[in-house]
């Protein structure tokens, strides 16, 4: 008889993070990097979207954030709040980036370029329209406060509920649904006839 | 439900309907916030306002736009930065196990250096755009006289056959690039495909679509076929830049384009160093040469170092940077440099407690370590880095820092600071200096140890006798020299560590517990245990 190889349970994915958040706590960097890689893609994506395109500087700001992650990974108190801590420190670390480049001044004001999405951008057959409503979301999405922003971002790209964007955004659940409303709001306020679906 | 509300505008600027956020928050969000008979109301009314149907459609485009433009890294990037965060060195985690400390506090990058770099991006992009105009322009001229061949084409952007191209005037064989003799044989490996690159992919790059070619070299797409197109394009303007007619235009962007993507310019082989060289030497491209970012920056200024003549115009251009809010590439291109540059991004890391830039000083330092007074610039960085990593232990920070920074190097660095010791004047340069001749582990350095271990610093002498004691038995002469009347105890520690044979005696004579007797049979002393050693040794000739 073919043993039956049996699939992991929410249980056992659960026991197995927590092991692997154990080993991480005594040192152990490979379970660290077991731990954090599935979250480093969403990480990116919301660095990048606070960074208002700008890859190198998101790549900075999750960088100095897994940094910040694995030297404090004993704060962390359960590998369920693993991803909504993730969001946490990337978004002080691409805070504190944007806080620092400002208080710098505009050395090199008017040269940064916007990152273009794979998507979108490297399909030749990518019509004005696709790219002009592209354009109109990245300006929209750059005017949006702060906190709006990456509460639409992680709410519209990782999924996330309200009350893990307040956790991730260190406020109630009641401010994160009102933040991702009114980010909503105004998008919609500035892509206009933009946004129907053709 | 009051549906009386206005709704003749539908793009969220009229007046709203007091139930939009709420269905919104429902039906685009999953959050009921009611009992379930109000969902049941809210659905109805739905069904009878245009605003409320408008909104939670609306939401649910945006969400799917958000989605689609949020760009996720390559897997090849993830695993780089988390080797990179497990790679800085942390303090002890529950106790269990002593990692290095880190040494600062508040590892913070991204300068705007980096944005200048994507600014080179996307001028590369436009002078590639601009070269292939001037290639399909220069190939028209050319396609009177083709007469067409029945496959030639562009091995994977897809294009139509295109005509046989005739033999290129006024430009090197690819072979004299290559060193092959064919030049259709002159191929770059494909990695991600298995496929090459061959010469005839190069000669027909004037027939892309040069809209196309600035869409996609814009679009850094992290791609195997994308990387594969760029490939080819890398490859074509490389070769581009040797025609006599390109310079300096071409050559520009050929310059441009290699640093703009490492591993591309990595799968080109031999191409890469000599062509960009010659590219910046053409182009006088030196005012733009900082605008690279990571590696490919600081590998560019180190050819352009090594190959031209010490350029003032460089070093001018990195001095403005330094001053400003200069980019990890460049105080590592600054560090490289070594002299007043080095000064200028020492003092920049340790004002700006930079842990990124840090490291990339530390890096570009090291990587430079046979050029000479790396020594002392390396010295420095452990010194500007101490008492930063909020450990609470000195002691424990800086042999951290100590191996972080100097370990695996050792010949002209470990000479270096061996010259240098006896003149250091400051207590923790020397302190330092003898925990980076204990990594070093060089015979090398044994006499200049010595001296310290009979001196008149007690500390210091403990540490010389540490650091003597990593030096492997046998290969100094430490054994053979006539016991010291001062700091004998530490010259028997130095050589127990090391397990010299002569010292099994010694520990054979003391009356040692169990643990001692372990200790010493043990060798390879850390500091502190080289102290403890060497009082326990004290007590050995009266044992005798």
């Amino acid at each position: 008889m073919v043993p039956r190889v049996q699939a992991d349970t929410p249980d056992s994915e659960a026991e197995r993070l927590e092991a692997l958040l154990a080993r991480a706590r005594a040192g152990e960097a490979a379970a660290f990097q077991t731990l954090v890689r599935p979250q480093v893609g969403a990480l990116f994506g919301l660095a990048q979207r606070l960074a208002g395109g700008r890859r190198e500087q998101a790549e900075e700001a999750v960088q100095d954030a897994l940094v910040r992650a694995w030297r404090g990974i004993e704060g962390l108190e359960a590998a369920g709040a693993l991803r909504t801590w993730l969001f946490r420190i990337v978004v002080r670390c691409s805070l504190d980036e944007r806080r620092r480049r400002r208080a710098a001044g505009a050395r090199s004001a008017g040269v940064e370029a916007t990152e273009v999405p794979a998507g979108l951008a490297s399909d030749p057959s990518a019509g004005m329209e696709a790219r002009e409503l592209r354009d109109r979301l990245a300006e929209a999405m750059e005017r949006l406060p702060e906190r709006q922003r990456m509460a639409l971002h992680l709410r519209a790209s990782e999924g996330l509920g309200y009350e893990a964007i307040g956790a991730a955004l260190e406020c109630s659940t009641g401010a994160a649904r009102m933040l991702v409303l009114e980010a909503r709001r105004r998008v919609r306020e500035r892509l206009g006839s933009h946004l129907e679906e053709r | 439900m009051n549906d009386a509300e206005s709704h003749d505008r539908q793009d969220g600027r009229g007046p709203r309907c007091e139930h939009e956020d709420r269905l919104v928050g429902l039906l685009v969000d999953g959050d009921a916030d009611g009992a379930a008979a109000d969902s049941f109301m809210l659905l109805d009314h739905l069904a009878g306002c245009a605003r409320c149907a408008g909104a939670v459609a609306a939401a649910r485009r945006i969400d799917a736009l958000v989605a689609e433009t949020t760009v996720r890294p390559a897997p090849a990037a993830v695993e780089g930065w988390l080797a990179a965060a497990v790679r800085e060195p942390v303090a002890p985690k529950s106790g269990v196990r002593a990692e290095p400390a880190h040494p600062i506090v508040e590892p913070v990058s991204g300068g705007a250096g980096r944005v200048i770099e994507f600014g080179a991006v996307l001028a590369a992009a436009l002078c590639v755009a601009a070269v292939s105009v001037w290639l399909v322009l220069r190939a028209e001229d050319r396609a009177r006289s083709r007469v067409p061949g029945p496959d030639a084409r562009i091995a994977s952007i897809g294009a139509s056959p295109v005509p046989e191209p005739e033999p290129l005037r006024n430009r090197p064989a690819v072979a004299a690039v290559e060193g092959v003799a064919d030049p259709s044989a002159a191929e770059v490996a494909d990695p991600a495909e298995g496929g090459a690159v061959t010469a005839r992919d190069l000669i027909v790059l004037s027939d892309l679509d040069p809209e196309l070619l600035h869409r996609r070299l814009a679009t850094r797409s992290a791609s195997d076929r994308v990387a594969r197109e760029q490939q080819v394009t890398a490859a074509a303007l490389l070769e581009v830049a040797r025609w006599p007619e390109a310079d300096p235009f071409a050559a520009a962007s050929t310059a441009l384009l290699l640093a703009w993507r490492p591993p591309l310019v990595a799968a080109l082989h031999g191409w890469r160093q000599d062509a960009a060289v010659a590219a910046y030497e053409r182009a006088e491209l030196s005012t733009r040469i900082l605008w690279l970012g990571g590696e490919a920056g600081d590998r560019i200024a180190q050819w352009v170092d090594a190959s031209a003549r010490g350029d003032r115009a460089l070093r001018t251009r990195l001095a403005q940077l330094l001053r400003g809010e200069p980019s990890r590439s460049e105080v590592a291109a600054a560090a490289w440099l070594g002299g007043a540059e080095f000064e200028s991004a020492l003092q920049h890391v340790a004002a700006r407690n930079y842990g990124a830039r840090w490291h990339a000083v530390v890096a570009a330092t090291r990587r430079a370590a046979d050029r000479g007074e790396r020594g002392r610039m390396l010295l420095d960085l452990v010194l500007q880095a101490q008492g930063r990593d909020g450990s609470g232990d000195p002691a424990r920070s800086e042999a951290a820092l100590v191996q972080q920074v100097f370990a695996g190097l050792g010949g002209q660095v470990a000479l270096e600071l061996a010259r240098m010791l006896p003149s250091l004047r400051r207590a923790d340069e020397r302190r330092v200096a003898l925990r980076a001749l204990g990594e070093f582990a060089d015979p090398a350095t044994s006499t200049v140890l010595s001296s310290v271990l009979l001196g008149p610093r007690v500390e210091e002498a403990e540490l010389a006798a540490w650091a003597l004691g990593r030096i492997a038995a046998g290969t100094d002469g430490l054994a053979d020299l006539r016991p010291p009347r001062r700091r004998m105890d530490l010259w028997r520690a130095a050589l127990v560590s090391r397990r010299d044979p002569l010292t099994r005696a010694w520990i054979d004579a003391m009356d040692l517990t169990g643990p001692e007797r372990e200790l010493l049979l043990a060798g390879d002393f850390t500091p502190t245990q080289c102290g403890v050693v060497a009082r326990l040794l004290g007590g050995l000739d009266a044992r005798r």
